[in-house]
C-alpha cells in the first residue's frame, strides 16, 4: 500500500482501511543491539566531555597543558595510533566478508597491537602525573594549602624518624632540617615561592637522604583539571581495554570464516566508537 | 565461541550485503585532519575561542568520516537517525543544563592566586600537621 493510498480520505460511515504492520528495523538484531547501546555511549561521553568544556569555562582558574605537563606529541601519537587501528578493522572486516580469513586475522593482529601501543603512551602519560604528584586533590591551588601539604610532608618525615636514642648523624641532621622548616612555615607563614627555596634548600641539604618532600608548585584550578582528565581518559582507556577483548575473540577463534562475519561487525562498530571518543578528547585535553 | 548459533541464518547474506568504499583515502584524509588541527595549536598566541572554534570543527570533520565510512552510516536507512538523534540531543541536554549555573553564571569567580596574608598556619582539627614547638608529630 503506498503512502498516497494509505492517507487517502475515508469518507463518512466507510471503514477505516488497515494497513499491513511491519515489526522492527531492517537491520540485524545484533546491529541493533550494538547501535542502540552506542547510542547510550553517545549519551554518555557527550555528558561528560560537555560537563569538562562547561566546568573549564565556569572555573576562575584553569591550568595550562605545560603547567600539567600534557604531551602535545603524545596525543598527537595516540591519535593517529587509534586512526590507524579503525582502518585496520574495517579492512579486517572487508577482508573477512571476502573470505580470506587469514588476512582478516593478520589486520586484527595489527589492530591489537596499536591498542596496546596506545594504552602503552597512556600509561606514560599517566606516570609522568604521578611523577610530579599531580594527583586530584594533592595539588595545592593556594600558598595556604601548599603550607599545609609541605608540613603534612614534614611531619611524615620526623614520625619515620628512629627513635632520638637510635638514630645516626645523618638523621639528626634530617630531624634538625624538618623542625627548621617546620618552624618557618609555622611562624613566618612563607609565600609560595620562599616555600618552594626552602623546599629545595632542605632536599640539597639531605641528598641521599631518602627524605623527600613534595614539589611546591601552586597552581589554581588543578585538582578540577585533574579530576576531569583522569576520570574521561580513564574511562576511555576502560573502553578501549573492552575493545581488545571484543576484537580477541574472532583474533583467536580456531574457525574464522564469514560465518564471524555479524560478529567482527560489531565489535568493529564499537571499536571505531572508540575512536570516536578520541578524536573530540584529543583537542579537549590537548588542544585548547 | 560459534557465533552461527547467535548470528542471524545467514550471516554470509550480511557479508555480501557490506558496503565498499575507498577506505584508504578516508584514514588519509583523517590523518590530514589532525596534522592540520595540531597546526593549528602551533600558531602563535591564537584566540582562545577561535583555536577551539577551528580544532572543534577539524574534530568533527574527523568524526563525520568515521561515522560516515568507517561505521558505515552513509549506507545505512534512516533508522540512522532514530537511534542517534535523540541520544545525542539527551547527552546536550545535560551539558546546557549545566550552563547556566556553572558555564554562564552572572556572578565573578577570582581564583585567588595572590597569596594573601593569612596569619601564622593554625593547624586545623583533623588535618594531621599538628606540631609542636620542636617539630615532632603530635
Amino acid at each position: 500500500m503506498s503512502a498516497a493510498t494509505a492517507h487517502a480520505p475515508v469518507p463518512a460511515g466507510e471503514p477505516i482501511p488497515s494497513t499491513p504492520s511491519r515489526m522492527g528495523l531492517p537491520i540485524r538484531n545484533g546491529k541493533l543491539g550494538i547501535w542502540l547501546f552506542l547510542g547510550t555511549e553517545v549519551m554518555f561521553f557527550t555528558a561528560l566531555i560537555g560537563s569538562l568544556i562547561v566546568l573549564r569555562g565556569g572555573s576562575a582558574a584553569w591550568p595550562s597543558q605545560e603547567t600539567m605537563h600534557v604531551k602535545l606529541w603524545a596525543g598527537a601519537v595516540n591519535t593517529l595510533v587509534l586512526l590507524t587501528s579503525s582502518y585496520f578493522v574495517v579492512v579486517a572486516l572487508n577482508k573477512l566478508g571476502e573470505g580470506k580469513a587469514s588476512a582478516a586475522r593478520g589486520y586484527l593482529s595489527l589492530t591489537l597491537l596499536l591498542a596496546c601501543l596506545f594504552l602503552g603512551i597512556k600509561a606514560y602519560e599517566y606516570s609522568g602525573k604521578f611523577e610530579h604528584d599531580l594527583l586530584p586533590g594533592r595539588v595545592p591551588e593556594t600558598a595556604e594549602m601548599a603550607r599545609y601539604k609541605v608540613l603534612a610532608a614534614t611531619e611524615g618525615i620526623l614520625a619515620d624518624l628512629p627513635p632520638a636514642d637510635q638514630e645516626t648523624v645523618k638523621d639528626r641532621g634530617v630531624r634538625d632540617a624538618a623542625n627548621t622548616l617546620a618552624s618557618f612555615i609555622r611562624n613566618e607563614n612563607p609565600e609560595a615561592p620562599a616555600l618552594a627555596g626552602a623546599v629545595d634548600s632542605f632536599h640539597d641539604s639531605h641528598t641521599g637522604a631518602g627524605r623527600w618532600l613534595p614539589e611546591v608548585e601552586v597552581i589554581p584550578g588543578a585538582n578540577l583539571w585533574l579530576s576531569t582528565y583522569f576520570l574521561i581518559t580513564g574511562l576511555h582507556a576502560v573502553h578501549v581495554i573492552v575493545g581488545i577483548l571484543l576484537l580477541a575473540i574472532p583474533l583467536l577463534a580456531w574457525n574464522l570464516s564469514r560465518a564471524w562475519f555479524p560478529f567482527l561487525e560489531n565489535a568493529a562498530l564499537y571499536w571505531h566508537f572508540v575512536d570516536l571518543v578520541w578524536i573530540f578528547l584529543f583537542p579537549t585535553v590537548y588542544l585548547i | 565461541m560459534n557465533p552461527s548459533s547467535q548470528a542471524p541464518a545467514k550471516p554470509q547474506a550480511a557479508a555480501d550485503d557490506h558496503p565498499h568504499a575507498n577506505y584508504l583515502a578516508v584514514f588519509g584524509a583523517l590523518c590530514a585532519l589532525t596534522l592540520v588541527s595540531v597546526g593549528f595549536d602551533l600558531l602563535p598566541n591564537p584566540p582562545k575561542l577561535v583555536l577551539a572554534a577551528l580544532v572543534f570543527g577539524v574534530a568533527t570533520a574527523k568524526a563525520y568520516c568515521v561515522m560516515a565510512w568507517f561505521m558505515h552510516l552513509k549506507f545505512e536507512g534512516a533508522w540512522k537517525y532514530i537511534v542517534l538523534v535523540p541520544t545525542s540531543l539527551l547527552g546536550l541536554g545535560l551539558v546546557l543544563a549545566l550552563l547556566p549555573d556553572i558555564g554562564i553564571h552572572y556572578y565573578t569567580v577570582e581564583a585567588d592566586s595572590d597569596v594573601t596574608a593569612v596569619g601564622p598556619v593554625e593547624n586545623p582539627p583533623g588535618t594531621g600537621v599538628e606540631l609542636n614547638e620542636t617539630g615532632a608529630g603530635e
